[in-house]
Parts: C-alpha cells; structure tokens; sequence
C-alpha cells in the first residue's frame, strides 16, 4: 500500500516537473542555468498561454540555436513607428556552449518565419492569456481569454487584390491618439505583412484600427487592414494587451 | 561556603564585569567596522569610545579627527574611510585611490583639524557605454548579505533616443532604509550599465540611449530575495504618430 502512494506521489511529481522548470526558467538570467544541453521548452502554443518578451538590444536572428547557425535577420529594439519591439516566445533551448536561446516570432516576409535569438538580447518574458482570432470569411474577430470568448466585433478585411494575410502572428505594438483620423483612435500593430504590397510604406505591417468610414463595415474593404468601428477597437483596446497572439483563417 | 568565600567570588564576578565592560565595546567596535571608521592605531590602544561622524575617527585625547581628504590621502592609513562603515577592504594601509598610490611614497602630513563632517559623496556618474563600468574598487558593498531590496525609486522613466540624461535610483529596504552596495543593472536600447548603491541607497547613471526601445532597470538580489525592476521607455524625438498600415 505504501509502496503504491509512493510510486503514484513519483510519477506526479515526475509529471509537474518539467512544468515548474519551464516556468521558473523562463525569467532566469543567462548562464544562471547548468550548461547541460536541453531539449526545446515550448513556451506557447495557439489557444493557451503565450510569452512575449520586449527586444533589449539589437540582436542577429539565427536559423538554428547557436551561433554559427546562418543569420535570418536582425531584430531592433524599436519598430518602424518607434515603439519598443516585442517578439512571440515560442520555445527556449540551451546550446552545448551553455548559452540559452530562444524562438521567437518574426514580424518579417515570408509571414509565419520564426528564428532563435540569444536570451540575453530579450526582456523578461510576460505572460498572456489572450487569443485574437480573425475569421475572413465570416469577417467577425473574435477575443479569448482563458478560451472563453469575451470580445467580438464585426470588421473589414482586405479586398481581392489586397488579401489579409492568413496565419499566426501577434500584437506589436499599440498607437493611440493617431493623427491621421482614417485609423481611428487607436491602432494596432501586427506582426502581420501584406503579401502583395511589399512597397509600402514602413513595410506593408498589416494593422488592427478603427475607422473613419464606419459605413463599409463589414466587408472587403481594406488593403490588407482589419478594420472595425471606433467604440470596437476602444473596447478591444481595454482588454487586448500587447504580445497577444492573433490568428487569422 | 563561608562569607569569606562569597566575599571572594563576588570580588571575581566585580572584576570580571569590569573587565567584560571595558573590553566588550572595543570587541564590538573591531568586529563590526562601523564605528565611524574605528582607530587601528596601535599606539592608541583602539577605540576611545568617542561617537564620531563618519569619515572621522577618535584620536587618543577623546577628539574626532578627520580620516583623510577625498578619497584618501596616500600614505595614510585608511582606518576608516567616509561613508562611515570601516574598511572597504583596503588592506594594503595606502589610502584608497585603488592602486594609484606608491606604497614607497612618504606618507602625507597629519590630518587637517577637525572640521565638519562632510556631505556623503555620490559615486560618480558613470559614462554610458558599451563596457560595463565597475563601481569604485575602494567602495565594495557592505549590505548584509541577507538584506533584501524591496523597493526602489526611478528618478526618470522615459529618455529620449542619443540625449544625455541623469538616471537616479534610491533603493530601500522592507523598512524604507536606504540599503547600500545593491548592485543595479540598467539594460536596454543601446545601455548596458551597472553600479552599487551608495550608504544613501543612491546610484547614478548617465544614459545616453542609443535607439528607441525600453531599458530595463533591475536590482541584483540574493536568491530569497524577490527580484524587483521596472521598464523605462526610450523614444525618438516626439512626433505625432501616423501608423503607415497598410488600412
């Protein structure tokens, strides 16, 4: 009997470990840990908890977890409006050498590119339990907390010739007090890029915003923005936080 | 036992209590340091039991005297220094400008008289930069090692992208004490500094942010200490945002 509860209280504790570790990993310091290699931790997955972490200094993005691995691109700390940058944490590993990396999402083209980056580049890892999800077809966003919906708002997305892009990316940034009435009162940055116009000015960021013609909404209207009325996007805005993972079908 | 033999032992315990009470603070005195900087001189026979200001030390007529200018006179014997918590750890009895001064150079001319104590210096600003400026090697920590930071203050939380700007942390205690020789980290957009705090719990950085982003400012604390930090925001020169989405 004894036996029994001590081989049950194992297996539990073998079962929660490799979580608490995760978890009390994700904010220590680099080289804090041993220099065991690991295995890649995965640190957010679409649905649940996600971590996002701010860009601290400019940093190469490399295809692979050590430094000799061929560089992708580089992330700055700030994007084009002059917002801190932030990138999606998607995994973390440790190389032989010691040094923790992390993968991250890419607010570069092709959309969905995802890269590893050196830990020490990156802020402390925050924590989101939020999932915007945009569904195209039926031109409706829809904001999960905990997988419970708490927002949804009818949008525009963009016309034939300006498609908004599918996949996952997530919230980079947020402008409010725009000068420029056509976005509404408050814009958000995705890390999201138009497919078809790579000329655009600032890169072809697809953006979240209201609008000044709320009359086209719902429809194809954009060039590749998900637009919604003004007392949506404000709404939106108190219960979005940054590093929200967005996932447009 | 007889009267005589109680006598005798209250004698004992007389003596032993005058003992204990005249070499008990001296003890203390040695083996905290902190006694305004103590007096390691031999031909005085220690400590005086004169209460002096930081950066002063009791001499044998029961007076304070000054320890030295500055950081130190070369030559002199750094019993103390000024901010008033014994030896830094200089050991080597020759003034604490690290390891500028000559161990054969004559040493300097007695102590200036007594004045008043003077103000606690700040460490100096430290000069943003890619390296890491070490804080002064005469002025190490002297925090508890169990003390843990459980606040601090931001003198600024926004800087401005390639301008110059005075950052002032005061960090505190569970009891709003100033705690000093915490070690702080300022990282973020181009900085990359760290320093101690001084006896005021006070540091300060020049950061001259190199591109927009944010820097994060946190307190190196022993493990069961809670870390503690916070973000400061770096930005261009203001101009009114115009997202260039693509709408």
């Amino acid at each position: 009997m004894k036996l029994r509860a001590v081989v049950i209280w194992a297996a539990l504790v073998g079962a929660a470990c490799p979580v608490l570790t995760a978890a009390a990993a994700d904010n220590a310091a680099p080289g804090q840990m041993g220099t065991a290699p690991e295995r890649p931790v995965s640190l957010s997955g679409p649905g649940s908890e996600a971590r996002w972490a701010y860009v601290l200094e400019r940093t190469p993005v490399h295809a692979a977890p050590e430094r000799s691995a061929p560089t992708i691109t580089t992330l700055a700390t700030s994007t084009t409006l002059g917002q801190p940058n932030l990138v999606l944490v998607l995994a973390k590993e440790r190389d032989a050498g010691g040094r923790d990396w992390v993968l991250v999402r890419l607010a570069v083209r092709p959309n969905g590119a995802t890269g590893w980056v050196e830990r020490s580049a990156l802020d402390k890892f925050q924590v989101v339990r939020t999932h915007l999800v945009v569904d195209r077809r039926s031109l409706v966003a829809r904001l999960y907390r905990d997988r419970v919906e708490i927002f949804h708002a009818r949008i525009g997305v963009g016309r034939e010739g300006t498609p908004t892009p599918a996949g996952d990316f997530y919230i980079r940034e947020e402008v409010r007090n725009v000068a420029d009435p056509f976005y509404g009162p408050v814009a958000f940055g995705t890390s999201a890029r138009s497919a078809t116009l790579t000329d655009w000015p600032g890169g072809g960021f697809i953006g979240i915003h209201g609008t000044s013609e709320p009359q086209l909404l719902p429809g194809r209207v954009s060039h590749g923005c998900i637009r919604m009325r003004n007392a949506d996007v404000l709404r939106l805005a108190r219960l979005m936080p940054l590093g929200t993972p967005v996932t447009i079908s | 036992m007889g009267f005589k033999d109680r006598k005798s032992n209250a004698r004992l315990v007389v003596a032993l209590c005058v003992f204990v009470l005249g070499v008990c603070p001296t003890a203390a005195v040695a083996a905290s340091g902190h006694q305004g900087g103590g007096n390691n001189d031999p031909a005085t026979g220690g400590n005086h039991g004169q209460d002096c200001a930081p950066g002063y030390h009791d001499t044998a007529n029961g007076s304070c005297e000054h320890n030295g200018d500055g950081g130190g006179n070369c030559g002199d014997n750094q019993s103390g220094n000024d901010n008033g918590l014994g030896n830094n750890g200089n050991d080597n009895g020759f003034g604490h400008k690290g390891d500028q001064c000559d161990p054969s150079s004559a040493p300097s001319g007695p102590p200036s008289s007594p004045g008043p104590p003077p103000s606690h210096p700040s460490p100096p600003a430290t000069p943003n930069g890619p390296t890491t400026p070490a804080a002064p090697a005469s002025d190490p920590p002297a925090r508890d090692s169990n003390a843990c930071a459980t606040s601090f203050s931001l003198g600024r939380t926004h800087f401005i992208v390639g301008r110059r700007a005075l950052l002032v942390i005061r960090v505190r205690d569970a009891r709003g004490a100033p705690l000093q020789g915490v070690t702080v980290l300022v990282h973020g957009a181009g900085v990359r500094l760290t320093a101690a705090t001084d006896s005021l719990g006070k540091v300060r950085f020049t950061v001259r942010p190199r591109s927009a982003g944010v820097i994060r400012i946190a307190l190196v604390q022993p493990a069961t200490c809670v870390s503690i930090s916070r973000l400061a925001r770096v930005t261009g020169v203001f101009k009114p945002p115009t997202p260039n989405y693509t709408g």
